[in-house]
């Protein structure tokens, strides 16, 4: 697993609240937070995109690293 | 980058790079900010001094397609100054976090480059580079699937990466540059993870089978 983890972005501008990004997360990482959905933890999240495929307005991406194979395994090598 | 320095203006005559030097208009943009719209009329010719610029199109539902990534020294609008229809061909953004262009007009840049032969022929080199660009663009578009653009992507990503760099994506974002939409890159990536080409790693996604997706990118 890479070393510095990623969260799934949720823009705000977009959310509408509906919050189906936090009923249907597997595991349980998308709360509310001060009326808003959010990461709370980003170990929480297994980055499965479930929260951006279910959004309905598009607010939510998930960016992903491209690498070859060496690369991935030279960077879990790296101290 | 200097004006003199940009793949269009290098190597002009002196007397012309002082005209050009003072009719370009020099601005920092930050990220997103549209420079031109498509159908722009009086649009400049721009030269890309710092940072890069995402030239698009855009539908009326606001599907994307990138039509070409422009980085420094690059040069667009060209059509501004030279073709029958003079408007803004696409749509064009500030990509990076700060983009500092030169602005040209569009009119004076093709009266300098009917007396300044070095000027024409570095026109004439660009245009030429974005008809080549623009048939790759239409073949890929028309002839290849999106299964197989997005194997093509994916390599030339990876390997971009293999340089240094950190390569990094949404879906949506990828689904502006391949021509589609981001559900149908989401299914075709999880088509490729569970085919074996590609391991998802968390946020990383390793390019676990070369050979075999270099043979269904057609490489």
């Amino acid at each position: 697993m890479p070393e510095h983890m990623l969260a799934p972005q949720i823009d705000s501008a977009l959310c509408n609240l509906c919050g189906r990004c936090i009923a249907e997360c597997p595991t349980n990482a998308v709360q509310w937070v001060q009326g808003r959905p959010q990461i709370l933890h980003a170990r929480d999240c297994v980055y499965c995109g479930v929260c951006e495929d279910i959004c309905p307005v598009g607010a939510v991406a998930l960016v992903f690293e491209i690498v070859q194979a060496k690369d991935a395994f030279d960077r879990a090598e790296e101290p | 980058m200097r004006l003199e320095e940009t793949e269009l203006l290098r190597g002009v005559g002196q007397d012309t790079l002082a005209r050009l030097k003072g009719l370009a208009v020099v601005r920092t943009l930050p990220q997103s900010a549209l420079l031109c719209s498509a159908g722009d009329s009086d649009a400049p010719v721009i030269l890309v001094l710092a940072g890069a610029l995402r030239v698009y199109k855009a539908d009326a539902d606001g599907r994307e397609q990138t039509v070409a990534t422009l980085g420094v020294g690059e040069a667009l609008n060209l059509p501004a100054a030279f073709a029958d229809d003079r408007r803004a061909p696409a749509n064009v953004e500030a990509l990076t976090p700060e983009v500092t262009v030169a602005s040209i007009p569009a009119r004076a840049l093709a009266e300098l480059a009917a007396t300044d032969a070095t000027l024409a022929a570095t026109v004439i080199r660009s245009l030429a580079n974005s008809a080549r660009h623009l048939s790759d663009l239409v073949t890929d578009l028309s002839l290849r699937s999106v299964r197989q653009r997005l194997a093509r992507f994916l390599l030339l990503q990876a390997e971009q990466a293999d340089g240094g760099g950190t390569s990094r994506w949404t879906h949506a974002e990828i689904a502006t540059q391949l021509g589609t939409a981001r559900e149908v890159v989401s299914r075709q990536l999880r088509a490729l993870v569970q085919e074996g080409l590609v391991l998802q790693d968390r946020q990383r996604l390793v390019i676990a089978d070369t050979q075999a997706l270099r043979r269904l990118a057609d490489l």
